[in-house]
């Protein structure tokens, strides 16, 4: 039983004067974020946060509740608003930089993690994280999830002490222990399909066919399953598209809407030409995922640990992803996981790739003391 | 993976590539690709790889694009060193390679690294810290790729570089279109108007600045509508100057001119302007339009103007003194230094007293510098002295300067020179005079006096009036003796000296200055100025004369002789009027010569005439006599019965001839009596009608004897005045005349009028053969009968001449018209009265 978050927060303060906190808050208990913004303006300690489908730990998923994560020395940090990225996305990045104190020049061995928290429905956030490497390049590593509503509706989902609003990024700087590790273990298929014509995260024609008729066929060819307008959303999450890479890794986008034109759109965008396949999810209770994951980690045990775990691949695996969070639980033995359910993830799946945005993924980050 | 995914991936990557345009981009977008698809997290794009030499280990190449390697990022688009093997040679993929550890710029210890040759002269380089990981052949797999986009980016380079001219080209365009709105923004709130004028001799305005309106008045759109001709708003005097610029501006050479001209303004009054014209040209140096710009200039030039009046004003011709408040000279003009003689270096520093002439005592200038001081202006007349010690007239204006506290600092003295116009002053009055002297002397030399009064008044006038003669006037006049042409007598003389006068009574040719100059005249002009011989022998004063011949033609008639004091100097001026003086007194002398000539030769020929008639009146009474004693005792022995017939016809010729011996001695004693002016007549007031009725009564036998018709038409009841037997005597001549040299049974006419003139007219007309013009002049002279004599016609040839004399005696006139072979007319014409009260009513 956690105590009241105000208190929390309060002894945070107290225990790191310099420091933060971090919340990560439940859709449910969204309406608590302006309760907690004037305690912390009260305590003049800053808060850094955002709203999300639901929050997990070690023993799973919870609809209700509010994590804090303390940060022993306050971030350098930075809510961008991202209102017209899609049309200026080189002004966007440019504001985040302009705000986001970056200290120098950075330290080779102390590689510090920019951890993202993007809201959902910001469109173009792989191309955003693109231009973002471009000018930061690999003086950090690169983390973060997408918060929002489960629903894909409108949520003012980030904050700090002052401000809570939608479309917008909310960027820290974290210390070099907060190495995050993504992992989302899909397969790629035997064949591929090129996407003729997308526009952002919308998927208009694959092989000059509206996208939704190719989709329906891969998914009967490879799966016997009859994917209609009404069925969609009970069974694309299980049967993402997957952005085939040379170097055989998939990077997963999962559809969530149709139009009426047989557009799809998918969470994260679909460059134009890229070849897609239909992904094979990994199977329930396979315990691979969490094993890479781990090895990933390099295996700290007794380290606390923030994990993103998407929310789409929760309802792929259903109760296996209770089942992936209590395998993780174990890998850290007296570690706290904690973490929330999340709608994209961002990260290097091999630490030191170059940067992507994910679905159907786990971000794990190191939380240190 | 398989092969298919593989080509889609790579025909997703060539596609990608494909879509862009610019340079960077295009590297950008291939760079991030690559990237993604491979597991090399940093890659970079270089050029500069073709002039690689492979002897050196590090080699600078360009770095145009870094991605992920944030310690390489500052340098992108700069020079790098990077290890020269690494960069020769084609596509490879190098791992654990000991070369990879020369890259110390990187962020990371590279473990691998993909090179993928684009050109000769570019690469990409993947660079990772782990081993690549892949299956695939990827230093080959993305050869077409490489290919493609090689192509490609020389496109981008192409179109880029385009763009940038393009680009920079726009932006010149627009910085030019900035400058010019700014340099228009500049003008409109500036003095200067600025005009493009078509290249045409009246200059139609193409364009002028809107500024026109606040400097000129005009609105700059309904210049350039109606592309009104420049020329127009030039002034005239300025115009062909101006056009004469303008046509030398075709010249090729000719860059810009400058001009300084007069423009109307909307109000018509002229401005000056400053105009820079610049000739446009088209590439061919042909001369396409003007671009002039123009600034008003008409306060400098008035500013000009005024410096030139003010400094002309000092420099005028009248002498200008600026003296300081010690009254001393601290500047003085040209004209000033003109007049006194002294330089201005001579008087700066120095008081006007150096001026002082002497002729004014110390009050005169106490008084006037006390007006100066109090009323702060004196002028008047005042006499200086100058350099050289002359003493000139000059009319000084002197003005206080006073500054703003009301104290004195200057003296202006601006005076002018009066000694030429005193002497102007002084010429004209002599002029005058000696006017009023020629005017007087000519009057006199018409006047009827005689000689020696003429010159003596002549004299009296002449040195009473010329103010140059030494006072008192002294002079004479002497003339060529008219009895001794050898001597010269003095005729008229003022002031002389009694020795004087007794010794130049008689001056002969040839002596003293007198005589000298009358032997032989000067030539015209020639001045005599001498000291008189006269005056050693006299032991006179000493002194100078003009001597003057008086000439009528060359011949010497006297001398004019005009004292003069001994310092008296030469003048031309006094000889001309000299000169001029003796042709008037020629003039004068000569007159009264011929007069005196005329007189004596008229008293002779009328002592000869009265000689005459003494002689003709004698000689008629001594011959009527004896002729009385004749005729008387002819006729008694006419009535001697007992003479025979022959000897009666004798005595009868004897009567005849006898009487007609005394009409002739009769008329003969008439007109000597009428020539001696011996006959008296007594005019009185009469009617002539019945005077010629009485004639006409009288003559009509004769008449009647000849056949001849007597028609009196006079009927004019006029009275005139006459002597009536002189008049009766003069009609019975014209009437006796008419018949006896009329033709047989001719006729005889008398008509009358009066003239406006108050005078009455008797025509008498015969029918006679008639006289020849040439002999019409000698009708009237005594003893012509102009062939008469041979006619059988008795006549004496004196009646005529008397019937002249006594109509002329009369007051009257007598003529003659006469037509050969038709007759003549006589005509008197007399003196007409008023008829007398009675007869009028």
């Amino acid at each position: 039983m956690q105590p009241p978050i105000k208190q929390q927060l309060k002894a945070c303060q107290q225990r790191y004067p310099h420091g933060a906190a971090m919340l990560l808050v439940a859709e449910a208990d969204a309406q608590a974020i302006p309760a907690l913004q004037q305690y912390a303006r009260e305590l003049d300690y800053p808060i850094l946060g955002a709203v999300f489908p639901a929050l997990l730990d070690g023993a799973g998923f919870h609809t209700r509740g509010i994590h804090l994560l303390p940060l022993p020395q306050c971030p350098g940090h930075a809510l961008i608003d991202l209102t017209g990225a899609q049309q200026d996305p080189e002004q966007a990045i440019a504001r985040l930089l302009d705000n986001l104190a970056i200290p120098g020049p950075p330290d080779p061995a102390r590689q510090a993690t920019l951890c993202l928290l993007f809201d959902a429905l910001v469109p173009n956030i792989a191309t955003l994280l693109e231009m973002l490497y471009l000018q930061l390049g690999d003086q950090f590593r690169y983390a973060g999830a997408n918060a929002g509503s489960e629903r894909f509706a409108p949520l003012p989902c980030l904050f700090d002490s002052h401000r809570l609003t939608d479309q917008a990024v909310l960027a820290m700087l974290l210390p070099s222990c907060h190495r995050a590790v993504l992992e989302h273990g899909y397969q790629g298929g035997d064949s591929g399909m090129i996407a003729t014509s997308t526009t952002g995260n919308k998927v208009s024609h694959i092989e000059w066919r509206p996208a939704i008729e190719v989709y329906q066929e891969l998914v009967q060819q490879q799966f016997g399953l009859a994917i209609t307008r009404e069925n969609f959303y009970q069974h694309a999450v299980h049967l993402p598209f997957g952005i085939q890479r040379l170097n055989g890794e998939v990077v997963v986008r999962i559809p969530i809407g149709i139009e009426e034109d047989g557009a799809l759109h998918c969470v994260g965008e679909v460059p134009e030409n890229v070849l897609l396949t239909l992904l094979k999810a990994p199977a329930p209770g396979s315990g691979e995922t969490v094993s890479r994951l781990c090895q990933g980690l390099q295996g700290r045990p007794g380290e606390d640990l923030l994990l993103f775990y998407c929310a789409g691949r929760r309802m792929h695996l259903g109760e296996s992803a209770t089942e992936e969070l209590a395998l993780l639980q174990r890998g850290l033995g007296s570690g706290v996981l904690r973490g929330a359910l999340s709608l994209g993830e961002i990260g290097q799946s091999r630490g030191d790739q170059y940067p992507l945005f994910h679905n159907a993924a786990l971000l794990a980050l190191p939380w240190c003391r | 993976m398989a092969r298919e995914q593989t080509i889609h991936i790579l025909y997703d990557m060539a596609l990608a590539s494909g879509g862009e345009t610019r340079v960077r981009p295009l590297i950008t977008k291939t760079l991030q690709r690559l990237l993604y698809h491979t597991t090399f997290p940093c890659g970079l794009f270089i050029s500069g790889t073709e002039q690689l030499d492979p002897a050196r280990p590090n080699s600078p190449v360009h770095l145009e694009l870094v991605i992920g390697c944030h310690h390489l990022l500052p340098l992108t688009g700069q020079q790098v060193m990077l290890p020269t093997a690494l960069l020769h040679g084609p596509s490879a993929l190098l791992e654990e390679d000991p070369l990879l550890e020369a890259l110390p710029q990187l962020s990371f210890a590279c473990r691998s690294l993909l090179r993928l040759r684009v050109s000769a002269d570019e690469c990409f380089l993947l660079l990772s810290p782990r081993q690549a990981l892949h299956t695939l052949p990827l230093s080959t797999l993305f050869e077409p790729i490489l290919r493609n986009f090689g192509k490609n980016l020389q496109l981008c380079r192409e179109n880029e570089a385009y763009t940038e001219s393009l680009q920079a080209e726009n932006q010149r365009r627009k910085a030019a279109e900035k400058m010019l709105r700014q340099e228009r923004d500049l003008f409109a709130a500036g003095p200067v108007v600025v005009f493009r004028w078509a290249s045409e001799p009246s200059l139609p305005i193409e364009y002028v600045s809107d500024n026109i309106h606040a400097q000129f008045g005009y609105r700059a759109q309904e210049l350039c509508r109606q592309r009104l001709p420049f020329s127009r708003l030039v002034h005239p005097e300025d115009l062909a100057p101006l056009q004469a610029l303008i046509a030398d501006s075709s010249q090729p050479q000719r860059d810009f001119f400058e001009s300084e001209y007069r423009i109307a303004d909307r109000q018509g009054q002229w401005r000056w302007i400053y105009d820079l014209t610049i000739p446009q040209r088209n590439p061919h140096g042909e001369l396409e339009s003007l671009t002039g710009y123009i600034i008003d200039i008409s306060q400098r030039k008035q500013a000009e103007l005024e410096q030139r009046l003010l400094a002309s004003v000092f420099e005028a011709n009248e002498a200008i003194a600026i003296t300081d408040a010690g009254n001393r000279f601290v500047r003085v003009n040209q004209a000033f230094c003109a007049i006194t003689g002294y330089h201005e270096d001579e008087v700066i520093g120095r008081q006007p007293s150096l001026l002082r002439s002497g002729n004014h005592d110390t009050t005169f200038y106490r008084q006037m510098w006390q007006q100066v001081q109090q009323q702060g202006h004196w002028e008047g007349e005042i006499i200086n002295r100058r350099k050289d010690g002359e003493l000139y007239p000059e009319w000084l204006s002197i003005t206080a300067v006073a500054d703003a506290q009301g104290q004195i600092g200057n003296y202006i003295a601006h005076f002018t020179d009066l000694s030429t116009l005193k002497a102007q002053q002084r010429r004209i009055e002599r002029t005058a005079t000696e006017e009023q002297v020629m005017t007087g002397l000519l009057q006199l030399a018409l006047a009827e006096t005689d000689q020696a009064a003429f010159l003596d008044t002549a004299l009296e006038l002449l040195f009473g009036q010329l103010p140059w003669l030494s006072e008192p006037a002294r002079g004479a006049v002497f003339l060529v003796d008219t009895d001794d042409p050898d001597y010269l007598s003095l005729t008229a003389s003022r002031h002389f000296e009694p020795a004087q006068l007794q010794h130049c009574q008689h001056i002969p040719i040839g002596e003293c200055r007198c005589g000298l100059v009358a032997l032989q005249p000067p030539p015209l002009n020639h001045h005599e100025l001498h000291t008189c011989q006269a005056s050693q022998l006299l032991n006179l004063q000493a002194h100078c004369h003009y001597t003057v011949p008086i000439l009528q033609q060359q011949r010497v008639l006297g001398i004019l002789n005009v004292l003069l004091a001994a310092d008296h100097p030469a003048s031309e001026d006094e000889q001309s009027f000299l000169l001029r003086v003796a042709d008037v007194l020629s003039l004068g002398i000569g007159k009264r010569q011929t007069q005196q000539l005329l007189l004596r030769a008229k008293e002779e020929a009328e002592q000869a005439n009265r000689a005459k008639s003494d002689f003709l009146s004698r000689m008629s009474h001594e011959l009527r006599t004896p002729l009385n004693a004749i005729l008387g005792f002819a006729q008694i022995l006419e009535y001697d019965a007992a003479l025979q017939g022959e000897q009666r016809d004798s005595v009868q010729e004897i009567i005849k001839a006898g009487h007609h011996l005394l009409q002739l001695i009769n008329e003969v004693l008439d007109l000597a009596r009428i020539e001696a002016g011996g006959i008296d007549l007594q005019p009185e007031p009469l009617q002539p009608a019945a005077l010629l009725d009485e004639c006409i009564a009288l003559l009509r036998p004769l008449a009647a004897a000849r056949g001849i018709a007597l028609h009196n038409q006079a009927r004019l009841g006029v009275w005139v005045h006459a002597d009536r037997m002189r008049l009766k005597q003069v009609l019975l001549n014209l009437l006796s005349n008419a018949i006896k040299y009329n033709r047989q049974h001719g006729q005889v006419q008398l008509l009358d009028e009066c003239l406006d003139e108050g005078r009455w007219c008797l025509q008498v007309r015969d029918s006679g053969q008639g006289i020849d013009a040439a002999q019409l002049d000698e009708l009237f002279q005594p003893f012509k009968r102009l062939a008469a004599e041979h006619s059988g016609i008795e006549g004496t040839g004196i009646g005529l001449s008397i019937t002249q004399r006594l109509v002329e005696l009369m007051a009257g006139e007598i003529g003659v018209e006469s037509h050969p072979g038709q007759g003549s007319t006589f005509r008197i014409c007399l003196p007409r009265l008023p008829p007398p009260a009675a007869d009028r009513q």
